[in-house]
Parts: structure tokens; C-alpha cells; sequence
């Protein structure tokens, strides 16, 4: 016979979740981290509680300048939806260097989040994109924004008894554009060394810049925006010496660490590098 | 040459391919044993240790803990783990228990349970006591008077002379002489020097460390077991354990792969000795973390030539030294320092002068041990650069000067004299060559002259590119088997129906050596491969053979089997001669008849056997043979690689690699081309990303492969495989010899090669991380 390691339950509605939350059943959808940091033990749990079926946590829609995504929805099921693509392509270039084909196929956009590691790969795109969290509790419902959700290596904002119900990023009206770069030992199936995540919003003339959002992986306990990068190029072309000092600013803005993965001052030049190729590539 | 093979240079599909796809075949895990008991090693938590108590006494009184092994009730029998043969030529410096933890990850003890949750639950409730001592992590300088000497026991020792000084925390030395090199130097218009550092790396192997042994209805041992060495394992064991070889039997399943980290009796002696004192089936399997430090591992080496050459590019002298960290265990010590020289220095034979001076020192690290390329791919990372910067100072064509300078056939090389395995090495003439061929189809396949004019750093016109391309080559051999130390033997019985059972020591772990072995047996007798069933690597069953290593299978093993099945051969004759009334000059063999030449008069080779087992002579058609080698034809293959540089990331991006082999005949040519492909993999897997980091306290930081990454299919460069074509190597089993190791010696070298040639700077360490090469683009 196998021994069970663990209770199981599977959730089919919002009262299922918050009453084996009170348990201390621990919610999961892909599984693709949970199961391992719980085999591994690195996290201990009476129980485990699968919401990755709930219609609740599923869904792609677009209402009010906004495009809804299910936490529960897999990775795979959002690089394939065209509103997505459409509207979001920095996103899914992001999503596809996330595992391999396999993980994608299972793993979800919401438990990519919930797990906050420092190195995700969805993490600085969504920040860049203005992205927010709904979070749902047995007697609440909040919003919040990506930027302020995770709270240091693998801790987020989120309070016993809530869990995510899907994120809200905002449609860009007007010309844009997005890209995701990554730096990794080797181009599939690897944790990235850090990232950077860029998004241009243009002026009616298409060439200045509105609004520049950048932000950044890897490169601290958390992903980051940096803000004194993005508030140079407000209102300007970009130019080769302007995309020099900007790119100077997000290496100076990353705090990075050296660990295995690769050394602190590389890190800090990719981050940069990653703005100017970035920069580069959208003019 | 036009070879007529029936059976022989086709491309037959693997005899387990399909059992091995569907999951029909079996891994050691996959034999399903009865309450099989579990063991689990405590991991020392210190890089170098004295344990100075153990208290197991709250673990022993748990539910299913069935005992706990260590220092303490093991009897301490000095042995080595390399899988060699008797006298091994590595320093007997381990015991099953030791009383001293060398490295972090080393054994402490091993706990029996029956479960593994059990045997985990029980290694959190002993209590180890440990006087830690300061470890030695630094080999560089470990002969250093300040650094501890790892092993201080009295009782280690060496069994044939290696040079084995622990007192200096050396684990073995070794130097070859041919002619004068400080005459040479003199002689010479320009000498050079240089250093070059290679790194720790895994195998990677799927399939982990894996044995299981239980105690059969006569009171006797079996182990089924994850080896490359079935019969050096058996005899391991049984010297460390003290259980006879007549009590012992070895048994190898299918095996996910070696590539050398398993020509090691790591795990068998500890089973062992759990089994035969309990006796009750028990499992020792790794898992992957334990895999990376606790098996062996590749052997970093620090490589340096001092080379005296003339302005047309003639080397006078040449003198390469290697100084090896084999960690904290000597296995494979001596044997792989050698190869640094016996494997490199022959390729380039005319060089009058040359030293060879090798040394294996101690650390506090995770153990070498043989791994697919055995010393010669460090040492080419160094000899190849060497070759490129005397043909760029000369100004003349790495093709063109490997073609002049390189052996060639009815050659020979005093170093194949000079350096044995622990003895004096042994002279033989070079019976096939083929590299100026490979040269010249590799060139052509990658538009080698043209391209390297083209992206030579000296005329960049455009200084800022971001994005710089880059082309090298080099030339590589390896050896086929060690003469006069290796051997194999094969049995081979007739059955009713024409079929032949054909059993065999040799070592099948993946490579496919069952197949290419059927393959040459098919050939001889006359019949379809699917009248050859194999039995290999079972010590009751099988006759000896060394196993799997030295890149010896197909080569050696092959010609045991050829002879075999020879005597069977003649012996079919001699009875199909009496059955159809002529001489046995008169029949011939074709497709499993026996037929009188020139006739269509024949009997079947079932006929044959029946009447010669039921009705005639009253005997089993049957036969046995038994092979030395006495010579290590050197398989030879040139590298070309063409890469492109990200100047701003410092990513190295092989575009395009183009290998062209001489392996004699391919016997398979599928799996041939299987082994070249596979080696260039690991080879430029190992160039680029793998590498193993230590904490400042020798603990492995990445022993996953969430953090130790391989490259996967999906990283790969375009590839072109070439083998040469008629090369016939005389003295193997139809003009075959080696082709598994060769073709891993080639991407750092090549790699470096190309980088030079791309941005005129040399790189001079293992692995071209981004990190590294920024640091060196920016000096």
C-alpha cells in the first residue's frame, strides 16, 4: 500500500477554499512549486487543497480598459489567447522563457505570483504593465498593485485566508511598446541570472515617450521598478546617449547580489545591457 | 577498400531499444524484491573531520530501524573503489566506515530501516560528535607545509609503486622522458609557456547510483547492481567485506548511463556488508544531490606546457605538466593524470624531445574518478591552444601543420612506451589513420580557410561590432582498451534451432555494446542478428571481462567475440561436412545453411545443431574465447567549431560544429555517429556552463540540476557528423576501433580556438561563463 504523505482536497467553490484554509490546508493550482517545496520539505502543511478547477480563479476577459486574467489560468492557455497577445506581448514573451513546455502546461500565472521568488519571470513584465492583484478572503475582497505584493524572497502580501483570484493589467491606449529580457545560464529551462522588463507609452506623434516603465529581476530579494530610470525619459526621444545614461541608471538602481547563479557586478551590467538592447530593438 | 558486410558497418537497431522505450527492460530500482530494506548515508556536514562519537542508541530503539552501520561495527579493510583490475593502480586510502569525514557529503554512517522515511527519521536522532579540522580546499596548495594532509592513517597504502606520499598530500606521481627537452629548448627559435585551469564536473548520468542485494536460496550474495565493472566489483567487495568471491554474484540490469562514474565499487560494499550480516534484501539508490557530491566526479586539473619551437613551426621540445585534484580519494588518480600525456603527446609523434610530469594531490573535496575522456580532455584544453598559438606565430595553417606533424599509419610514438597504467606502457605501430582525411572533409564542411580569414580579430573593420564571429579546430585522439592489462572473454552454445546464445563480460550501459557485439557475431556465422541472444555481465554466467572503460568494448571485447564465434564456426563446418559427406574445405556458410560450394546441396544450421545434440555426435556445438589487447589503436577525429561572440553579455553562441572521425569501421554506424554526437554534447556542455561551486567551507552550493545545468537538445548548434571513410584498423574485429571518449576532447579547446580568432585573446579557464569572458573582453 502507499502511505499517504498528505491529506488532499480538491475545492469546488469559494466556501470549500476558506473552510480548509481554516485547517491550515494550503491552496495550490499547477503545483509546479508547491509540490515540490513540499516533498523537498521545505514547506510543511496538514494538508494540501487544489483550486486550479475552480470557474471562480478561470477566465480571460477584457472590461473596462482592463483585461482580467483567472489565477488559476495556465500558462500555456495565456500565450495561446489572442486578447493577450494582442494587447500584452511583452507578457508572453516573458511567460514563454518561464520552465519548460511541460511547466507551462501546468503551472498557472497566479501561483507563479503567490510563490514570489525573487527570479520569476512574470514578475517584472507585470510590474512594468501596471499590473494589480484581486485578492479574495472569506469576508473581503481588495486590489492591490503588483509593485507593493511582494514583500521579500518568497513572502507576499498576502494575509492568512486570502488567495488570489486573478490579476487586472490595465490596456495601453495608446502606441507602446513592451519586451522582457532575460539572462540565464542557458536560453530553456533555466532560472534566470536577473532581467529587465521594459515598457514605452508614446505621445501622439509615436516617437516620445509618454510614460516609460522599467523593471527589473533578480537583482534584489524582489523584483523592482526603477523610478529614477523611468523619470529620465519622461518626455523624451530616445537617443543613443540618452538610452547610454538611462541604461547606466538601471544598473545603478539594481542592488544585486553574487551567488551561484552569476557574480553581482555581472548582474548589475546585464540589467543595464537588457534596457539597452531593449531600447535599441523599439526604435 | 570495399568491405562486403552482411551484418557488420549496418545501422541495425539497438537489441533493447525498443524493451528500453516501452519500460519493459529493467533498471536495478525496477526489480521488485520482497520487503527490500532501505539504507540511507548520513552526509558529513564538514569538508575534513575526526568523528569522536557516535550515539545511535535513540535511533535503534525506533519502530523498522534495523541497524546502524559505521566506524564503529565495520570492520575497517583498507580498499580502493576504482574499478580496476588486480593490483589496482590506485592508493588503498578508504575503508566501507571511516572514523574521518574528508570531504562535505562524505558517509558518516548508514542507516538500515524499512522505509526510507524511517531510515531519514532515524539519521536526525543520532548523535554525531565531531572534532572538526581545518580542511585543505586549495589544490594548488596542498603540497604546502601550512595545509593539512588528508589522510594521515597508517593504514593507507599503495599495492604497486604509484608514488603514493600522503605525508605530502599526494596521492600519486608520474613522469615520462623522451629525449632531452632542456636540449631541445636550445635548440629552439622561440619558447613559451602557459597555464590553463580545468573544472570539477558531473556525468549526469539519468539513471543514479543504484544497487540491491539479497541473499538467493543457497546462502549466497547476489547484487544487482548500476556497474560498468561487474567483475572488479565483484572481487572489491569481496576484499572489503571479507564475504568470498564464491559467495558473491553480480548481476547488471540495464544501466541509465556511466560514462566512467560508474567503473567505481562506491555503493556495492556497503550493501554488501548490510546483506550478508542481516540477511535481508536492502537498496542503497542515491538521490541526485547526493549523486553530484558522494559519486565520483571529473577531475579539475591544472595544465602547463613550456614548448620550444623554430619559425617554420617545428616543435624541439616540449614538456606538459599536470597537477590533479582528486579530491579526497585517490581512485583513478595516477590513471587519469597519465592520460594527460599518454593520450595527447603521441598525436604529434615527431617531436624529438618531450617531459611529461604528472601529479594527483589530496583535498577536501568531492572524489574524481573516471569520466569520458579520462585526463585527455583537460590536457587538450592547454595542448590544443599551444598548437594554435605556434601555427599563428608562424604563420602557417592549423590544417595544413596538424597534417604534417600528425602520426600517421606504420608510425608509432616512444610515449605509448613511456607511459603504462602504473607500469611501462607498451609499443605498437600506428595500423590506421585517417586524420588528414577527417582534416580535410571538416575543413570543407565548415569553409574553413575562407572563414577564418574572414572573422580574424586582425582585420575587424568595424571595431564596435557588438556581435563578433570566430572559427578554430584542433585534432584529437584517444585510445581503444589498455594493452596487456585489459581482457575479455565471451562463451557462445548452439541451440536446436540455429539460434546462438552468446554470452558476454562485457558491460552494455546504454552504449549499445549488446547490439555491436551481436552484430559481429551475426557477421562470422553466417546468420541474422536475431538468431544472437545475448546474455552479458553476470558473474555466475559469464565468462571475465574487464568491463566498460578505456573506450576498450567494441575493440576488445569485439575481438573475443569474433574469435569465439570463429572456433563456432569451424565446428559447424567440421558437422556439416560428415552430415553432407565432403570435406570441410568444401562447405560454405551463407544466411544459417551449411551448403557444399558450388552446389545447392545444404543443410540448416538447426539441422546441424539437432543431430549434433540428439542424434549424431551427441554433443553441444559450443565454444569460449578469451582476449588480451595488445595494442591501443587511437581513434582520431578533427574539430571545427564557428561561434559568435556577444561582446555586451559576453554569451558564447556556437553556431555550427563539424566533427569528422576516423573509428576504423563503424560496426553500427547509427550508434557510432550516437557516441560521436553524445561526447561533442557533454563536451560543449562542460565548455560553457557546468561547473561545480564550493562555499568557503567545501560545501557544494549547486548539487541540483535546478542550479547544475546540461545542455538539453534544445541548446544545441547546427552539427555535422562525418566518420572517415575506409579506414580499417587491421587488429581489431572487422577494422574496428574505439569511438565512445575521442569526440568529448574537442569543444574547449576548439571553442577557445575560435574565441582567439575572434578577439585575438586566449582564454585560459574552464567554463567560458559570460561572467568570465566580459572580464576577459574587458582587459
Amino acid at each position: 500500500m502507499i502511505e499517504k504523505e498528505f491529506e488532499f482536497y480538491k475545492a469546488e467553490g469559494y466556501t470549500d477554499v476558506f473552510n480548509y484554509m481554516k485547517k491550515n490546508y494550503l491552496p495550490f493550482a499547477g503545483g509546479t512549486d508547491v509540490m515540490i517545496k513540499v516533498k523537498e520539505g521545505y514547506l510543511r502543511t496538514s494538508g494540501l487543497l487544489y483550486i486550479g478547477d475552480m470557474l471562480e480563479l478561470k477566465g480571460i476577459e477584457k472590461k473596462d480598459n482592463s483585461i482580467f486574467i483567472g489565477a488559476a489560468e495556465k500558462l500555456t492557455d495565456i500565450i495561446k489567447n489572442t486578447i493577450v497577445k494582442e494587447n500584452f506581448p511583452g507578457l508572453i514573451q516573458a511567460i514563454e522563457l518561464i520552465g519548460s513546455l511541460q511547466i507551462r502546461n501546468q503551472a498557472t500565472l497566479g501561483g507563479n505570483l503567490a510563490n514570489c521568488s525573487p527570479v520569476s519571470d512574470s514578475m517584472p513584465i507585470l510590474m512594468a504593465l501596471d499590473a494589480k492583484i484581486h485578492i479574495v478572503s472569506e469576508n473581503n475582497r481588495k486590489i492591490i498593485e503588483l509593485k507593493d505584493f511582494p514583500k521579500g524572497v518568497c513572502q507576499t502580501a498576502l494575509e492568512t485566508g486570502e488567495i488570489i483570484e486573478k490579476l487586472e493589467i490595465p490596456i495601453i491606449n495608446s502606441k507602446n511598446y513592451q519586451a522582457y529580457r532575460k539572462f540565464a545560464q542557458r536560453p530553456e529551462v533555466s532560472i534566470q541570472k536577473c532581467s529587465t522588463a521594459v515598457v514605452f507609452e508614446y505621445e501622439n506623434d509615436e516617437i516620445t515617450i509618454k510614460k516609460a516603465k522599467i523593471a527589473i529581476g533578480a537583482v534584489a530579494v524582489r523584483a523592482l521598478r526603477c523610478e529614477k530610470a523611468e523619470q529620465m525619459l519622461k518626455g523624451q526621444k530616445l537617443s543613443p546617449e540618452l538610452i547610454e545614461k538611462v541604461a547606466n541608471m538601471v544598473s545603478e538602481e539594481s542592488k544585486p547580489i553574487s551567488d551561484i547563479r552569476s557574480t553581482r557586478e555581472y548582474r548589475q551590467k546585464m540589467v543595464g545591457e537588457g534596457f539597452r538592447e531593449i531600447a535599441l530593438k523599439s526604435v | 577498400m570495399k568491405n562486403n558486410f552482411k551484418t557488420v558497418n549496418h545501422s541495425v537497431r539497438k537489441i533493447d531499444g525498443l524493451g528500453l522505450a516501452t519500460g519493459e527492460e529493467l533498471f536495478t530500482d525496477d526489480y521488485d524484491i520482497r520487503d527490500c530494506a532501505v539504507i540511507k548515508l548520513m552526509p558529513s556536514p564538514y569538508a575534513y573531520a575526526e568523528i569522536t562519537d557516535i550515539d545511535e542508541s535513540e535511533a535503534l530503539k525506533m519502530e523498522g530501524v534495523i541497524d546502524v552501520l559505521s566506524y564503529k561495527n565495520v570492520e575497517r579493510i583498507m580498499h580502493t573503489t576504482a574499478g580496476q583490475s588486480y593490483p589496482e593502480p590506485a592508493p588503498y586510502d578508504c575503508a566501507i566506515f571511516d572514523n574521518t569525514v574528508r570531504f562535505v557529503g562524505d558517509k558518516v554512517l548508514a542507516v538500515i530501516a524499512e522505509d526510507e522515511k524511517t531510515a531519514l527519521k532515524a539519521i536526525k536522532k543520532i548523535k554525531v560528535k565531531y572534532n572538526i579540522l581545518e580542511p585543505a580546499l586549495d589544490y594548488e596548495k596542498s603540497e604546502d607545509r601550512e595545509t593539512s594532509r588528508v589522510h594521515t592513517e597508517k593504514d593507507a597504502i599503495q599495492i604497486i609503486p604509484i608514488k603514493f606520499q600522503p605525508e605530502k598530500n599526494i596521492a600519486s606521481e608520474v613522469n615520462a622522458v623522451v629525449g632531452d627537452v632542456e636540449k631541445g629548448y636550445k635548440e629552439s627559435d622561440e619558447v613559451m609557456e602557459d597555464t590553463f585551469y580545468t573544472q570539477y564536473a558531473h556525468h549526469c548520468m539519468m539513471e543514479p547510483s543504484s544497487t540491491k542485494g539479497y541473499i538467493d536460496g543457497r546462502g549466497r550474495l547476489v547484487l544487482i547492481t548500476s556497474t560498468q565493472v561487474p567483475f572488479h566489483t565483484r572481487r572489491i567487495v569481496s576484499h572489503a567485506t571479507k564475504i568470498p568471491v564464491s559467495k558473491i554474484r553480480v548481476i547488471k540490469p540495464r544501466i541509465g548511463g556511466g560514462f566512467g562514474n560508474k567503473q567505481e565499487a562506491l555503493l556495492e560494499p556497503i550493501v554488501a556488508f548490510a546483506v550478508w550480516k542481516h540477511r535481508i534484501p536492502i537498496k542503497l539508490i542515491l538521490k541526485r544531490d547526493e549523486v553530484f557530491v558522494f559519486s565520483r566526479t571529473r577531475h579539475p586539473f591544472r595544465i602547463k606546457y613550456k614548448v620550444g619551437f623554430n619559425k617554420n613551426g617545428e616543435i624541439k621540445a616540449i614538456h606538459l605538466d599536470a597537477l590533479q585534484n582528486t579530491g579526497a580519494f585517490g581512485t583513478h588518480a595516477l590513471t587519469v593524470v597519465s592520460c594527460v600525456g599518454s593520450k595527447i603527446l603521441p598525436l604529434l609523434n615527431k617531436i624529438p624531445n618531450m617531459l611529461f610530469t604528472g601529479k594527483a594531490v589530496y583535498t577536501n573535496l568531492p572524489a574524481g574518478g573516471a569520466y569520458r575522456g579520462y585526463g585527455a580532455t583537460q590536457g587538450y584544453f592547454a595542448y590544443t591552444q599551444m598548437i594554435d598559438v605556434i601555427c599563428e606565430k608562424c604563420g602557417i595553417d592549423q590544417a595544413e601543420y596538424y597534417k604534417k606533424w600528425h602520426i600517421k599509419t606504420g608510425e608509432t610514438s616512444e610515449i605509448f612506451k613511456a607511459l603504462g597504467e602504473g607500469k611501462p606502457g607498451h609499443i605498437f605501430k600506428i595500423d590506421s589513420c585517417e586524420l588528414t582525411q577527417c582534416i580535410d572533409k571538416g575543413a570543407e564542411a565548415i569553409d574553413w580557410k575562407s572563414k577564418k580569414a574572414k572573422y580574424s580579430f586582425k582585420n575587424k573593420k568595424n571595431k564596435n561590432e557588438r556581435y563578433i564571429k570566430g572559427i578554430g579546430m584542433g585534432c584529437f585522439m584517444q585510445g581503444s582498451s589498455v594493452p596487456y592489462i585489459d581482457m575479455a572473454s565471451v562463451y557462445i552454445k548452439m541451440n536446436d534451432d540455429g539460434s546462438f546464445n552468446l554470452n558476454l563480460g562485457a558491460t552494455d550501459l546504454g552504449t549499445g555494446s549488446d547490439t555491436v557485439l551481436s552484430q559481429i557475431a551475426a557477421e562470422v556465422l553466417e546468420t541474422s542478428i536475431n538468431n544472437i541472444l545475448v546474455i552479458s555481465s553476470d558473474t555466475d554466467v559469464t565468462p571475465f571481462d574487464v568491463g566498460a572503460y578505456a573506450s576498450s568494448t567494441t575493440y576488445l571485447s569485439g575481438l573475443a567475440v569474433k574469435d569465439c564465434a570463429e572456433k563456432i564456426k569451424k565446428i559447424i563446418k567440421k558437422h556439416a561436412a560428415k552430415k553432407l559427406a565432403v570435406k570441410e574445405e568444401d562447405i560454405d556458410l551463407f544466411e544459417g545453411n551449411a551448403f557444399i560450394k558450388g552446389s545447392k546441396d545444404s543443410c540448416s544450421y538447426g539441422e546441424i545443431c539437432t543431430s549434433a545434440m540428439h542424434i549424431d555426435e551427441m554433443e553441444q556445438i559450443q565454444a569460449t574465447s578469451s582476449r588480451v589487447s595488445k595494442s591501443s589503436p587511437p581513434p582520431f577525429s578533427a574539430h571545427f567549431a564557428e561561434i559568435v561572440i556577444d561582446t555586451l553579455t559576453g554569451n558564447i553562441k556556437v553556431e555550427k560544429y563539424v566533427t569528422a572521425t576516423d573509428c576504423g569501421v563503424c560496426i553500427n554506424p547509427k550508434l557510432a555517429e550516437g557516441q560521436v554526437e553524445g561526447a561533442l554534447v557533454n563536451g560543449l556542455s562542460y565548455a560553457l556552463i557546468e561547473d561545480y561551486s564550493f562555499s568557503k567551507k567545501g560545501n557544494m552550493m549547486n548539487n541540483g540540476f535546478g542550479k547544475y545545468k546540461i545542455y538539453t537538445a534544445a541548446d544545441l548548434p547546427e552539427i555535422i557528423t562525418i566518420m572517415a571513410e575506409n579506414s580499417y584498423e587491421n587488429t581489431g574485429p572487422y577494422g574496428a576501433k574505439s569511438v565512445a571518449e575521442v569526440c568529448i576532447n574537442g569543444p574547449i579547446p576548439v571553442i577557445a580556438n575560435a574565441f582567439y580568432n575572434a578577439t585575438g585573446k586566449r582564454l585560459h579557464k574552464a567554463p567560458f561563463k559570460p561572467e568570465y569572458i566580459l572580464e576577459i573582453l574587458g582587459e
